[in-house]
């Protein structure tokens, strides 16, 4: 397979609009599933005792304000008596602290909104993570003799990168952490539905830096700079490193549980990268609808490209979008070459339909390639009578076409048939064939060949529809049956007329197999949407996943995207309830 | 001038009060509703239903439950053309209704009405519409849905994918939205609430699958973005429905081949909840959901028919319901039903209009009383005077008397309530009855009314009347004569065993052995004991008594010794007669055992046992009926083994006679008037002459016996003989108003001219002879009814109205002659004439096979129907059961007019 730089390399690349993401972490956040305040009080961390562990009390101790105050207070009396130069008053108060576990050395007292990202122009490997406070205060003790300063956290903003490039999903990664029994589960259903879920997505910014907070962009209370990183960080490394529970940036987030279904298109490694967009829809232009948060996948086992340009996409996969309104949150694209693996299951079923008949050989028992065409040729020899009939059907795969309501495959069906009659050692031989121009008898119209088309559509949760669409091949004669003469047409007609009808029973019976398959009552209904695909082996992929990620995304408008040698999707983020 | 009030009936007076009921026949002109499409129900007052439904021809139509009204329901007609869907929102907060339809490829929104400040009478009148359209001619409007804010359709188009429309209801602005996916057909959509946003829910088709999906309006934080969510179960959804639950979110019911309940993400977590509700389904097709006091019910149509789950669960062991935890599982409530639409009511706890293929496309209205839980099934019927509907009914006259002639009942009213809930006629108008809806029935002059309650089982409500003028509650007791009459049945002869309906056929079916109607008759015989214990409120003598039904074993069964199954519970007693015990049940067990607060039945089915308390009569009732299915005798059976059945063959046969004694008597008048007038003249000239005025006469028989001008007289008030007179009221609501313009014109024309050569003679006399013509006038229906010969008639004519003068009297017989010999010509044409009274001419073509009612039918049924019947009732037979009478019955009319001079 050859790697598709359009894809920066991987196999498939679902981009998410930074619009979506933020809106998420918003729906995250309305629902306290992102924690809304911060209320700690911390201890022993700045300039921490040896072999004494951090203290931390958070806003549940039912104490809480009222520790908080006491230690504010009890502060406030040190700087005074440190004014006064009452040392042993001091020494006394210190004391008192340490007795009440109260010698904190900041607390947080406040209420946040819901955190934000914004892809950053130029840098596809990190990203802008914004912690914004809504109301409240950050108490700092910048020594252990001092005054506890209160800065007032509402509308201050913080904001420091997070290198997403260095994020990444493996399966080796997530057996390592998972236990015996999960792990040969994991290895066979490669990456979850989980790990695109926007809960994941946010937990995996554990690995973020965040001490490198963008001066620019945060809007922090004026002096409050050096306590607000200090403490952030702190905080940070407090909860997060190391720590069982589940905080991140101080956010209680846990991962979701959700039923994956092993889907043809599975992958099984994650990257990330970002694709920055300023393209601009509608004289309403909200920024981030076109930046994608890239989500970078491989297929089959294979390793993620490495090099400069991993990852990096020409271009915002969300400008490919058809349907770019309020519904969609961006593009799900994936390499042809991939897509190529259904192309392939489908020749397989093709193959298995003619291979099936009784006395059909087809050719290396697969469609190969030929002269710059996609064919699969099956043979049919047969004695009647001392007759023989030699039948050729050589069917040909179309390219692959983008029609209104997804992609359309044609295989068109060819069919030569030559027959040796012998009469007193005399051998006559009759070519008939789809290209035949010649009518006799039954035989009434010129030939043509036939062909099986299916369009497919982008089902529910990343399955396929199917809908086929079938013309029999008309068979006519390659030469004019009069040159026989007509004494001896007449004589071997009647034996002809027998034996033509044969081959042509061959090809009714592989249209009647397909329809039978595709669940139809007769070929002759055209288009009629397919039922019940449950008994067939190759096709009934359709009634299967497909496509990954169906229960968290969905997927509309399948397109091929010739010049970027892409199949791509709109996509929603519509996670299901199951 | 006397005291009014002195004249009015008041408790002192000593106010009797007979009644009578009766298990009969009645007819309403009413006609039934064909109904197609879709059917909403909105409550617009505790138990005042609003019913939307599509009729045949797919036109908006509604019906408001209308207390003391003929049919109950008032009609309204809401669009002209076809509409493809509809849909109202009732916003519980603020008490408002709004209704947006599809009607010719637009949208129309109605205004939005407040509940309780509307006249829903008038809604025909107070709607006004304004409509919206798609973005291009070439979309079709499929659906529409309409919320407390927005209104949404959707919109198909050939090659394209659907699309759904959103405008604010302020604004009637539509803005086109995309579906997530390539979605080609809409199933179903509803506005609603999930996940902390407001938006729509969505059911549609994608190839050979299903999406269930929400999507919410544009985020006002976010507008580019909008909130998703799927919902999945184990197979494609066929439907789905929305309950609103109090944080504000919808807890959504998807049903595929089961109930799916699905609930938002609450607290701190991200994900909804999924529950799936016990019972299968077969392709289902539709659900609705109801929430009333914390009550939940899902109603599923299936192929089945419609199938009903609710979260109150009735504890046997307790005999207490709880709301909550557990779901029942599925009751098939309406077998083979096509469409429907649920309502939670007070009286009525739950209410259904189903439309029920089986039984042709009417509109059926289930509803399940709170009080004894019981089920009850009946048609709607709108007003029709040209159609006529049969019911099965228990028919009650109640007549008051006072010693006191001089003392009037007009203007004082009666209250009627109920121990259960029902739905009676009073005087043909329809109330609902119940312990919380009492009903004040006016009384005219005559004191009297007739209660009509229709049934489809034995069983009934008793009736509790009060009223100022009363001393004490009445209780009218529906049933008691039928189960006295049923009982009396089983004690004569063989009892039921080899019983026999009136109409000769074997009341049980072949195939129940004679050992088993025993058993059952013996149970059917203690239940009316207790009813009669239940009715005369004394149970004290009451033994725990049992029995067994189709060979199951009985001894040393007690009530105690019981333990109640765990399996198939939670259904109330209603729930449990109508569907679980809904077969022939041809083995069971029966105990019953008097308890503190009414008499307990046990019920053992096989392995399984139930155990109710019953308190109402009409709970015994229900499970008498369902022991008389066990030896397959149906409430039909049992009408016609019970039931006062009109005899319309002797009624016709009365007719024919009363019909052919005009007949002849007009045409005797006619070759006899030349007689008359030279009588006459003869008479005014000379002296009166001599005749003899035995020469007419009818028979002795019907002379006596049938007063056949005048209402029954008789003491005893008998909804039997006084059928017609709980339907003489329609005749006077004809749709053309008065009597004289409904007549044939012919006659009226007669008529006219009467009245004008009249006048001149009156203005001459004044009011006096016109006082004589009245005595004149009754003089001459005595003639009719034989009670007076012609010529005493004449002689009596002549001598009243000699008052006038002789010149006057001569001109004034002249006229009566002339208008005679007019009348006579035209009554070969009039009297033949089809004639069109409510009811009574439906009601003949019935009873004739179709014949059409003629002017002169019309007055001789009127007479005949109660003539029959109170000659029957008197006499145990029809008034011309021999042919003789009725020979020579017809043929004195050639004789009533005849002047026999000779």
């Amino acid at each position: 397979m050859t790697e598709n730089q359009n894809l920066g390399g991987f196999d498939m690349v679902l981009g998410l609009s930074q619009s979506t993401i933020n809106f998420q972490f918003y729906k995250l956040f309305q629902r306290k599933f992102i924690k809304n305040n911060w209320l700690v009080l911390v201890g022993n961390v700045l300039k921490p005792t040896p072999g004494e562990k951090p203290v931390i009390i958070d806003g549940s101790d039912p104490e809480f304000k009222s520790k908080l105050n006491e230690w504010i207070s009890i502060q406030n009396q040190i700087a005074e008596a440190k004014n006064a130069g009452q040392w042993s008053e001091i020494g006394k108060l210190i004391d008192s602290l340490k007795s009440k576990g109260l010698n904190f050395d900041y607390a947080w007292d406040s209420l946040l909104d819901s955190p934000t990202i914004e892809i950053i122009s130029k840098d596809t490997q990190n990203l802008y993570f914004s912690l914004a406070f809504a109301s409240g205060k950050l108490y700092f003790r910048p020594d252990d003799t001092s005054a506890v300063s209160p800065y007032d956290l509402a509308g201050c903003v913080y904001v420091f990168k997070v290198p997403i490039g260095s994020l990444k999903v493996t399966k080796d990664q997530m057996i390592m952490e998972a236990d015996d029994e999960m792990e040969s589960i994991i290895k066979e259903s490669g990456l979850t539905e989980a790990d695109f879920r926007i809960e994941s997505l946010f937990l995996n910014f554990e690995n973020a830096n965040i001490s490198t907070f963008d001066q620019s962009r945060s809007k922090l209370p004026e002096g409050a700079t050096t306590p607000l990183q200090i403490a952030i960080e702190n905080f940070f490394n407090l909860t997060i490193k190391g720590s069982d529970n589940p905080y991140i940036l101080g956010y209680g987030v846990t991962q979701p549980d959700v039923k994956s279904d092993q889907a043809l298109f599975r992958p099984t490694s994650l990257d990330y990268s970002t694709s920055f967009s300023d393209k601009k829809v509608g004289t309403s232009p909200s920024p981030g609808k076109f930046s994608a948060f890239n989500f970078l996948m491989m297929l089959n086992d294979q390793n993620p490209p490495t090099g400069q340009n991993a990852g990096v996409l020409p271009s915002s996969l969300i400008e490919l979008g058809v349907d770019t309104t309020t519904t969609t949150d961006g593009v799900f694209a994936m390499n042809f070459d991939a897509f190529d693996e259904y192309l392939q299951s489908m020749d397989a079923y093709v193959v298995s339909v003619f291979s099936a008949l009784d006395g059909i050989e087809v050719e290396k028992g697969k469609f190969q390639d030929k002269g710059g065409k996609h064919v699969m040729i099956a043979t049919n020899h047969r004695k009647k009578n001392g007759d023989d009939i030699y039948t050729t059907y050589t069917v040909t795969r179309g390219g692959i076409q983008s029609v209104s309501g997804g992609l359309k495959i044609d295989y068109s069906i060819a069919i030569h048939i030559k027959v040796v009659v012998h009469i007193l050692f005399v051998d006559y031989k009759v070519n008939l064939s789809t290209s035949g121009t010649y009518k006799y008898a039954e035989l009434d119209k010129k030939g043509k060949e036939g062909s099986l088309s299916f369009l497919i559509s982008s089902g529910a949760t990343g399955k396929f529809n199917l809908d086929p669409d079938f013309k029999e091949p008309i068979i006519a004669f390659d030469d004019n049956p009069s040159i026989f003469g007509n004494d001896v047409w007449e004589t071997i007609a009647t034996i002809f007329r027998l034996i033509f009808m044969w081959p042509l029973e061959i090809v009714h019976g592989i249209v009647q197999q397909i329809a039978d398959d595709l669940g139809r009552d007769g070929v002759k209904i055209e288009n009629k949407k397919i039922e019940a695909l449950k008994n067939l082996d190759v096709l009934n992929q359709t009634n299967k996943v497909i496509l990954p990620l169906g229960k968290t995304y969905t997927y509309k408008n399948l397109r091929y995207v010739q010049n970027e040698s892409l199949i791509a999707y709109d996509i929603s983020y519509a996670p299901v309830t199951e | 001038m006397e005291n009014l009030q002195d004249n009015i009936v008041t408790k002192e007076d000593n106010v009797s009060v007979s009644f009578h009921s009766e298990l009969m026949n009645n007819y309403f002109p009413e006609s039934t509703i064909e109904n197609t499409g879709e059917i909403r129900t909105l409550m617009v007052g505790e138990d005042q239903p609003l019913i939307f439904y599509q009729d045949s021809k797919g036109l908006l139509n509604a019906i408001l439950r209308q207390e003391g009204t003929e049919s109950g329901w008032l009609p309204f007609e809401l669009s002209k053309d076809e509409v493809k869907s509809y849909e109202f929102e009732y916003n519980t907060e603020n008490d408002r209704f709004q209704i947006a339809k599809v009607e010719g490829n637009q949208v129309w929104v109605s205004q939005s009405l407040n509940i309780s400040g509307t006249n829903f009478e008038k809604l025909g009148d107070i709607l006004t519409w304004k409509s919206l359209s798609a973005n291009t001619g070439t979309e079709i409007i499929e659906k529409v849905s309409i919320g407390t804010k927005h209104v949404l359709f959707g919109t198909s188009e050939k090659g394209k994918d659907a699309l759904y429309y959103l405008a604010e209801l302020s604004t009637l602005e539509a803005k086109s939205y995309t579906f997530p996916e390539n979605a080609k057909s809409i199933i179903q959509f509803e506005l609603g609430n999930y996940d902390y946003s407001n938006g729509v829910f969505f059911l549609y088709g994608l190839g050979s699958e299903r999406t269930m999906l929400y999507q919410s309006f544009p985020d006002p934080k976010y507008p580019d973005n909008t909130t998703k969510a799927r919902f999945l179960g184990d197979d494609n959804f066929n439907g789905f429905a929305l309950m609103e639950s109090d944080g504000g979110n919808d807890t959504l019911y998807a049903v595929g081949s089961q109930v799916n309940e699905f609930k938002g993400p609450e607290g701190s977590s991200a994900d909804g909840t999924h529950v799936v509700l016990p019972g299968t389904y077969q392709n289902s097709q539709k659900i609705r959901v109801a929430f009333f006091e914390g009550e939940k019910s899902v109603w599923v149509l299936d192929d089945a028919g419609l199938q009903y789950q609710t979260n109150r669960f009735f504890d046997q062991t307790t005999q207490e319901f709880s709301v909550g935890k557990s779901w029942t599982a599925p009751l098939l409530m309406v077998e083979g039903a096509s469409q429907f639409s649920c309502a939670k009511g007070k009286g009525v706890r739950n209410q259904l209009y189903a439309i029920s293929t089986e039984y042709g496309s009417e509109l059926t209205r289930l509803w399940q009383d709170s009080v004894t839980t019981l089920w009850n099934t009946n048609k709607v019927a709108l007003s029709n005077l040209d159609k006529l509907k049969e019911v099965e009914s228990y028919s009650a006259q109640v007549r008051f008397n006072t010693s006191l002639n001089l003392k009037s009942f007009s203007g004082q009213k009666v209250y009627l309530s109920s121990e259960s809930n029902l739905f009676i006629y009073v005087d043909n108008k329809s109330y609902h009855l119940g312990p919380d809806h009492q009903v004040a029935i006016p009384l005219g002059l005559i004191p009297q009314f007739t209660i009509i309650c229709p049934v489809d089982e034995l069983g009934a409500s008793n009736i509790t009347m009060s009223a100022d003028f009363l001393q004490n509650d009445q209780v009218i007791d529906l049933t008691g004569k039928v189960y006295d009459r049923l009982q009396n049945k089983i004690d004569t002869g063989n009892g039921l065993v080899g019983a026999k309906k009136q109409n000769g056929k074997n009341l049980i079916p072949k195939g129940v052995s004679d050992s088993t109607v025993k058993s059952a008759q013996e149970g059917i015989s203690k239940m009316i004991g207790v009813a009669k214990d239940i009715r005369n409120n004394n149970s004290s003598s009451f033994q725990t008594t049992s029995f067994s039904v189709g060979g199951a074993a009985t001894s040393g069964v007690s009530a105690s010794s019981l333990t109640i199954s765990a399996s198939d519970f939670g259904h109330s007693l209603g729930d449990f007669l109508h569907s679980i015990w809904t077969k022939t049940k041809e083995a069971f067990e029966f105990i019953m055992e008097k308890v503190k607060d009414g008499f307990k039945f046990v019920i053992k089915i096989g392995e399984k046992v139930f155990n109710w308390i019953v308190k109402t009569i009409r709970e015994v009732g229900g499970f008498i009926q369902k022991v008389f299915h066990a030896i397959e005798v149906f409430f039909k059976d049992l009408f016609e083994f019970l039931a006062f059945l009109f005899q319309w063959d002797d009624i016709i046969e009365t007719k024919r006679a009363y019909k052919g004694f005009v007949k002849n008597a007009v045409k005797g008048l006619g070759n006899e008037i030349g007689a008359i007038r030279k009588y006459i003249d003869a008479t005014l000239d000379a002296e009166i002459a001599k005749f003899d005025p035995k020469n007419v006469g009818i028979p002795d028989e019907l002379n006596d016996k049938v007063n056949v001008n005048e209402a029954p007289k008789e003491s005893k008030p008998d909804p039997r003989a006084n059928w017609l007179d709980s339907k003489k009221q329609y005749i006077s609501q004809g749709k053309e108003g008065e009597v004289n313009q409904k007549m044939p014109t012919e006659f009226s024309d007669v008529f006219e001219q009467f009245i004008q050569k009249l006048t001149p003679i009156f203005q001459e006399t004044g009011t006096q002879l016109l006082d004589q013509m009245k005595l004149v006038g009754s003089a001459f229906s005595d003639v009719i009814n034989g009670k007076m010969t012609f010529v005493d008639f004449l002689k009596f004519a002549l001598d009243r109205l000699a008052v006038a003068g002789l010149t006057l009297l001569k001109a004034l017989v002249d006229i009566i002659l002339e208008t005679l010999e007019m009348l006579i010509k035209v009554a070969e044409v009039g009297m033949n004439k089809e004639w069109n009274i409510p009811i009574i001419s439906s009601l003949y073509k019935k009873i004739s096979g179709g014949d059409p009612l003629t002017f002169l039918d019309a007055m001789c049924l009127l007479v005949a129907i109660p003539s029959t019947i109170l000659f029957k009732i008197g006499e145990g037979k029809a008034p011309f059961a021999s042919k003789e009478i009725k020979d020579a019955f017809v043929n004195s009319g050639t004789k009533v007019f005849q002047l026999n001079l000779n």
